[in-house]
């Protein structure tokens, strides 16, 4: 389990993390999401122990993790851009994780190079992005991690790749109860992989919750009249949330219960009322705007 | 909760990072091993060929050729290898540390498993293993090559084993450090060498300020002096102050190890993650510019030349004040890139340079007195003066101890008279303008490799006074030859006429108090020839003659001019200093470098009378003279002429 109270950093004058709380239970996968400087990198790092908070604390089962050797050898970070000394080889990268990982698989390990279409014995550092990535990807599941944090790790997958690390994390996690922390951009590839989200902004916890109770808060309807209503905005009091127009077709996205906003617009008469699909990428966006960000700067 | 992982998982641990730095660093170990290995055949192949060239040449085959060839081959090979250790250990340390500058190599790290202290020192601990094991294999294979052919390793090659892994050790210990400290490899290499060219010029300027303004201050600090340099590793490569550089050593890693644990890891590709070495390199950058700077316009007097009044301390602060500010400033913009924090890091500077101006206030205007004192003749119980050039123990013992001692020596009125009056004209005699102060720093700082107090019969001058305190100056003799106020020949012929008395011969004159062991040479000048006997050849030699000398002394006292039949010349050696105790022993090699003082000895005259019959005895007993008509001459195979 993972418990994260009232954890701070801060980089000179701009706070990176304020303040925030957090827990994670075990085999929980967690995405990750949040504006550009957000923090969810440095909080990434935090988890994984490389950069020590200011304030509050991180506890992995109970542990401590910061310079905690035991408590980190259940853990495994794969940062936005994974680092290859010039002659790395998977091959020869596996010689100290090996030595260092409790849990290190050598099983798991000749697996996932059978998986991978990557050659162990080159050097990484002429691998392209994706590959790199796959080699990191490799290096991480052979240490059989607790906790596994990734960051930005679809960035340069292919979509073969991409669905073959997300039924691997999926197999992981029920096999292992692994637990696991993404953070991504990618709001499409999350939606597959997690059963909860974080939504994070200017070092903040906008949300946390999981998937299908965020998807049950927001609705999003197509709703056409033969004649405009003749009421200067007909959907006041309702929550909207984002609304578009075409002529007489209305796009609306509302947050809320069906019971609570539905007999107000069947009161407006419309010609036909119809349940569009609502993507995590639609939510977030909302959510954003809710929380004063400016939506055109992001994705 | 934490986990506190055992000392046996913190090794196991370690040892895997420091296999892992190892691996990494295989390229360059490589390179080196080609270009070691490239070192050592071609010299050894040119130095054979000579060698048996040279030997066959001869009449017989002459062995001893090959053995000098391998002598050659010994040097030259040892020293390329030196050199190629000391490129390479840049390389390596760099490489090794570079996990503290990167950000990307941080994330990489600092996830692992291992603590950052364990991190650290394993990392430091290949860093040694890396600069040193491979370059002492290839010393080791140059010793087995050489002892193969029949010749043993020459002092000069083993002494650079020492050399190197003392010199190797403290400089990756300091860069260590500045990398913990530093944000980038940049700033870690430029505070390194910074700091290393930096610190010695500041201390040669604070010694230079002392020596120059406190004249008779027995400020005996040479140039391999710990306290000279300190922070300076890369002098560990000359070998001395091993003590001294081995605690630097346990106290840089003492100190990365403690800082490691809370660096802040996004400090990397930062300026600083500590401002420690950064304050450092600033301060000492803008003192020496501020210090040259200043001691120029000091010694030319540049506000107070043309009225010729005397504004040398004036001139001295404002060359401080504008050497130091732009070299402060010009630092600062390369270390932080930029001109941030540049008002908030100037407070430092700024008390630097209130202390500075305060401190040369005080030994400009001679606050204490110091070089005017001179003890009321009413007030000294016994005196003492020595010419140092002519005394056996000058550069032996250490200066005070010599100094304490010899305030003894002389308990006459006259002798109390005639030295308070010497010294009277030598205080008289030192320049006292600005102007010549701050000339005489330079003179010290170009001297500063030297003993300058052994040069050209500098003085050394004692007081035991009757309220039971000793009164002690040491003056250089470097003081005659670069200022034009010398003393007068009357006031020197003073000093000489002590120098002169049997008493101080019999004090401080080798012949009379060296053992005969401590004598490098004794040379013997008869008739136009000369014969030297040589410490560890003709010890027994050395040994008769001496005891026979101080005999005929005993009997028949110095011998006098007119009978003067020969010259003995004997070089003692410089002997380990001040042996009062096991600590003072200690403190004056960590402290003062003493123990590899080499100042030069100066050749010491016996004059041998016709009355020395034992002396003359001793010779021709031991084949060195021999009768010749009515006179003696040296025996023509009895050595070198």
């Amino acid at each position: 389990m993972i418990e994260i109270r009232n954890l701070t950093k801060r980089f000179e004058k701009v706070t990176a993390v304020d303040n925030l709380s957090l827990s994670l239970p075990e085999g929980a996968v967690l995405g990750l999401v949040g504006s550009n400087g957000s923090g969810k990198s440095t909080l990434l790092r935090m988890l994984a122990g490389v950069y020590q908070a200011d304030g509050g604390e991180i506890l992995l089962n109970g542990e401590t993790l910061f310079d905690n050797p035991s408590a980190k050898g259940n853990c495994y970070f794969i940062p936005d851009f994974p680092f290859f000394y010039n002659n790395s080889t998977v091959e020869n990268t596996a010689t100290i994780y090996r030595d260092l990982y409790p849990h290190w698989s050598e099983e798991q390990y000749e697996k996932y190079c059978s998986i991978f279409p990557i050659d162990r014995k080159a050097p990484v550092i002429n691998m392209s992005k994706g590959m790199q990535r796959q080699a990191a990807l490799i290096l991480a599941l052979s240490t059989c991690p607790h906790y596994l944090f990734m960051d930005e790790i679809f960035d340069g997958l292919d979509p073969v790749v991409r669905h073959l690390l997300k039924k691997i994390i999926i197999s992981h996690v029920s096999e292992h109860d692994m637990t696991v922390i993404i953070a991504s951009h990618n709001l499409r590839e999350l939606e597959d992989l997690c059963d909860r989200i974080c939504l994070m902004h200017r070092g903040k916890v906008l949300m946390e919750r999981d998937i299908d109770s965020i998807r049950m808060d927001y609705r999003k309807l197509q709703i056409a009249f033969t004649q405009l209503p003749s009421v200067p905005n007909p959907f006041a009091g309702i929550n909207v949330v984002n609304l578009w127009r075409n002529g007489n077709v209305f796009n609306v996205t509302i947050k809320g219960e069906e019971k609570d906003f539905m007999p107000q617009i069947n009161a407006l008469r419309p010609a036909y009322i119809s349940a569009m699909p609502l993507t995590l990428e639609e939510i977030f966006i909302s959510e954003m705007g809710a929380a004063g960000y400016d939506t055109n700067s992001i994705l | 909760m934490t986990q506190t992982a055992s000392f046996k998982d913190k090794l196991k641990t370690g040892w895997a990072v420091f296999k892992w730095e190892v691996r990494n660093c295989k390229s360059p170990l490589i390179v080196f091993a080609i270009l070691a290995g490239v070192f050592i055949v071609v010299p050894l192949v040119l130095s054979l060929s000579v060698g048996f060239q040279s030997a066959i040449s001869e009449k017989e085959f002459d062995y001893g050729h090959v053995l000098t060839a391998l002598k050659v081959f010994q040097m030259v090979s040892s020293y390329a290898v030196f050199a190629l250790n000391a490129v390479f250990t840049i390389i390596y340390t760099i490489k090794i540390y570079s996990y503290l500058h990167n950000k990307r190599k941080a994330d990489m790290y600092g996830a692992m498993p291992v603590s950052r202290r364990t991190f650290y020192l394993a990392k430091t601990f290949s860093a040694f293993a890396i600069s040193v094991l491979p370059t002492m294999f290839f010393f080791s294979l140059i010793a087995i090559i050489s002892v193969c052919f029949g010749q043993m390793m020459v002092n000069e090659t083993a002494e650079m084993y020492v050399k190197l892994l003392l010199g190797s050790i403290s400089c990756i210990s300091l860069y260590s450090l500045l990398a913990v400290c530093c944000g980038t490899t940049v700033n870690a290499v430029l505070s390194f060498v910074a700091i290393n060219i930096a610190y010695p010029v500041a201390t040669l300027f604070i010694k230079g300020i002392i020596n120059a303004f406190y004249i008779g201050l027995n400020a005996n600090l040479f140039n391999q002096s710990v306290v000279l340099r300190a922070l300076c590793p890369l002098d560990a490569y000359n070998g001395h102050n091993v003590i001294y550089w081995l605690l630097f050593t346990a106290a840089c890693i003492f100190l990365g190890t403690l800082l490691v644990k809370k660096r802040r890891a996004e400090s990397a590709q930062t300026s600083f993650a500590y401002y420690l070495p950064c304050y450092a390199v600033k301060l000492l950058v803008a003192f020496i510019v501020g210090m040259f700077m200043g001691v120029m316009f000091g010694s030319l007097n540049v506000f107070g030349a043309i009225l010729d009044i005397d504004m040398g301390f004036a001139s001295f602060v404002f060359g401080f004040v504008v050497g130091s500010i732009p070299a402060y400033l010009i630092t600062h913009i390369i270390l932080y890139k930029g001109v941030s924090k540049i008002l908030k890091t100037a407070i430092p500077y700024a008390a630097m340079v209130v202390l500075v101006v305060g401190a040369m206030a005080f030994v400009s205007f001679d606050v204490t007195g110091y070089t005017t004192r001179i003890p009321e003749l009413d007030d000294i119980a016994s005196a003492g003066l020595i010419e140092t050039d002519s005394c056996y123990y000058y550069g032996k013992v250490s200066n005070s101890r010599l100094l304490r001692d010899m305030a003894d020596d002389y308990t006459d009125d006259y002798n109390i008279y005639s030295i308070r009056s010497f010294h009277s004209s030598y205080v008289n005699a030192i320049g006292k303008r600005s102007n010549e102060k701050f000339g005489r720093v330079w003179i010290n700082m170009v001297t500063s490799n030297f003993p300058t107090e052994s040069w050209n019969g500098g003085y050394g001058i004692s007081y035991k006074l009757k309220n039971g305190s000793t009164f002690t100056r040491l003056y250089p003799g470097s003081y005659y030859d670069f200022s034009g106020n010398g003393l007068s020949y009357a006031d020197k012929q003073i000093a000489d006429d002590i120098v002169d008395t049997d008493a101080y011969y019999e004090n401080y004159s080798s012949a009379l108090q060296a053992e005969p062991k401590n004598i490098i040479s004794l040379q013997i000048s008869l008739g136009g020839r000369k014969i030297e006997l040589k410490n560890g050849r003709d010890d027994d030699k050395i040994r008769d003659v001496l005891e026979a000398f101080r005999k005929d002394y005993a009997e028949k006292g110095r011998s006098k001019t007119t009978d003067n039949l020969m010259n003995v010349y004997l070089k003692p050696e410089s002997a380990p200093l001040d042996q009062d105790s096991f600590y003072g022993a200690l403190f004056s090699s960590i402290m003062t470098g003493y123990n590899s003082y080499y100042g030069s000895d100066p050749l010491d005259r016996c004059a041998i009378g016709k009355d020395y019959t034992n002396t003359i005895r001793a010779m021709i007993d031991d084949d060195l003279i021999e009768k010749f008509g009515d006179s003696y001459r040296v025996k023509e195979k009895s050595g070198k002429q």
